[in-house]
């Protein structure tokens, strides 16, 4: 059986990762999940300068799945590489770092500083966080303003890059045009999608922030039907996600078109939901006579 | 920090105490092993879908022979309804034991500890913990009402003395518990309660290890969602650097 898939020019071990955010820098999860078994580890956000993030209330509970408003809280770059990279790079898994930005030059610096450390896979470029206000300037507004993000890392980096779209936009398959027009090795999607929750009692928003970004189960047919129109529009690997808290829901993301996926707020649902879901994708694969994970990529049928 | 597991338990005892207060006990000898006072567990009942997300208890107690962990938790929405709703044989997906309990090199041969309402949890833990190792504790319980106070037969024969306070006066002396603690600043203090109980402590006593509890997702330090206001500023992770802090460390705004 043929698991294994390339996303640019990274080998990925199996199609099963864990995504930004939901997985902190990899160390915390250690007792909880064996590392060395997931395809990939695409590390919480890391921006130029440490972040603390929103004030909270950040993060509620909502009908299956949450709100996160936490604003990219993260160590900045520089304690990254030195504190947080060194296990990384031991852990067995493939390593994406999650780079975000509020300005070109900053996704730049960043990029940049991450090309001098070694154990570095690729990195999957945030360009659509919805809890971060910026002056104005917010690249997923246009396919446009999200290639000039694009095409500025492109030339800054050899390493494998991945853009993760953003959901709150009306035509994906234009953003995932883009990002390939401008030589990106792979899409990932979906980010989360912006909501709202009001105490009714106080009459207040539930976040400090007012609003955050839903994830968890109820976003997954919003995901899948993202990934199937993005897979469609473009040549280059689509990384699914959203909602994967079961092999059952990884599946439907590959059938779709996904090469590959990442199980995020499901890790919070069940840390053993990355080994369930290999597992069960292995089941299905035997099952099913599929012998490489590529002959069930996009293997959707339409009438 | 200790090792943490994921796991699923039996329940081996269900009980509602108060009206709106619930004892679970799981089989979880990893866990019971391990669990220090002030730690807690991230759980779910393991066949339910909704709520999605696990509910953080402070570990109440253990029985380290037969593997047994218990937790006291208020009963305040879905997720607390659902957990209160199982019964022995049910199973309890289970995370822990998580967090830093009660700093050990804080022990002293005398002990204050003060619970606030269902803070009741974690002192009542600690309390075992500091009567097994031979130190003498000083238990100052507050509760809105005398019928909330829960455990409190156990506290009177455990510890050596056993002060309470209510709301309404219908135990011990009427108002909040912290009017009742003594003067010793040489005595270590440990708390745990509503934040307005906690608030106190900035002023009566810095130095008092106070747990806190805060939202959670995952309870292991990965998703961000806790953060617990620090005085100098910073914000910090209530499931992995707490939820047990120096009084005088936390932003009490």
């Amino acid at each position: 059986m043929e698991l294994s898939v390339k996303i640019g020019r990274v080998m990925l071990k199996n199609p099963v990762a864990v995504a930004s955010g939901t997985f902190g820098y990899g160390e915390e999860m250690k007792d909880l999940v064996r590392l060395s078994a997931l395809g990939a580890i695409f590390t919480k956000a890391v921006t130029l300068q440490p972040r603390q993030g929103n004030p909270p209330p950040r993060i509620v509970e909502t009908p299956s799945g949450m709100l996160n408003a936490i604003g990219l809280a993260n160590v900045g770059v520089e304690a990254f590489v030195r504190d947080k990279l060194p296990f990384l790079r031991q852990c067995g898994a493939r390593i994406f770092v999650n780079v975000a930005g509020s300005t070109i030059p900053e996704y730049e610096a960043v990029v940049r500083r991450l090309n001098r450390a070694k154990g570095i896979d690729g990195y999957e470029i945030n360009v659509s966080c919805p809890n971060v206000k910026k002056g104005g300037i917010t690249f997923s507004s246009s396919p446009v303003e999200m290639a000039r993000v694009v095409r500025a890392l492109r030339k800054a980096t050899a390493r494998t890059l991945v853009i993760k779209l953003s959901p709150n936009v009306t035509d994906i398959a234009a953003y995932a045009r883009a990002a390939e027009g401008e030589g990106a090795d792979a899409v990932s999607l979906i980010n989360t999608l912006i909501g709202m929750a009001i105490d009714i009692r106080t009459r207040k928003p539930r976040l400090t922030n007012v609003t955050g970004g839903l994830s968890g189960p109820a976003v997954r047919p919003v995901g899948v039907a993202m990934v199937y129109k993005a897979a469609r529009a473009v040549r280059i690997p689509v990384i699914g996600m959203g909602g994967i808290v079961s092999a059952q829901d990884a599946l439907e993301y590959l059938i779709a078109g996904a090469a590959a996926v990442q199980v995020g707020t499901g890790n919070f649902i069940d840390p053993a939901t990355p080994g369930r879901v290999l597992l069960g994708v292995r089941e299905y694969m035997k099952k099913n006579r599929i012998r490489r994970i590529k002959d069930l990529t996009g293997s959707l049928i339409t009438l | 920090m200790s090792k943490k597991y994921n796991l699923t338990a039996v329940v081996v005892a269900a009980a509602r105490l108060i009206p709106n207060g619930a004892q679970l006990t799981f089989r979880a000898p990893v866990i019971a092993k391990s669990a220090r006072p002030g730690q807690f567990v991230f759980v779910k009942p393991a066949l339910l879908r909704e709520p999605v997300l696990r509910r953080a208890f402070s570990v109440s107690a253990v029985d380290r022979v037969k593997g047994d962990v218990s937790v006291y938790f208020d009963i305040k929405g879905e997720g607390t309804r659902a957990l209160a709703a199982l019964k022995k044989g049910d199973t309890l997906a289970v995370t822990g034991p998580c967090g830093h309990g009660f700093d050990p090199h804080g022990f002293g041969r005398r002990n204050l500890l003060v619970a606030g309402g269902c803070g009741i949890a974690p002192m009542l833990f600690l309390a075992t913990e500091l009567k097994k190792k031979g130190r003498k504790v000083d238990f100052y319980y507050g509760a809105r009402t005398a019928s909330q106070l829960v455990y409190r037969r156990e506290l009177g024969r455990l510890c050596d003395t056993l002060t309470l306070a209510t709301d309404d006066g219908s135990a011990g002396t009427r108002g909040v518990i912290t009017r009742r603690l003594p003067d010793s600043p040489e005595t270590p203090v440990f708390a745990c309660g509503p934040r307005a109980m906690l608030n106190a402590f900035q002023r009566l006593r810095p130095d008092a290890q106070v747990a806190l509890e805060a939202e959670m997702a995952c309870g292991v330090g990965v998703c961000m969602g806790c953060a617990v206001k620090m005085a100098d500023g910073s914000l910090t992770r209530c499931c992995v650097e707490g939820p047990v802090f120096r009084a005088s460390e936390v932003s009490w705004n």
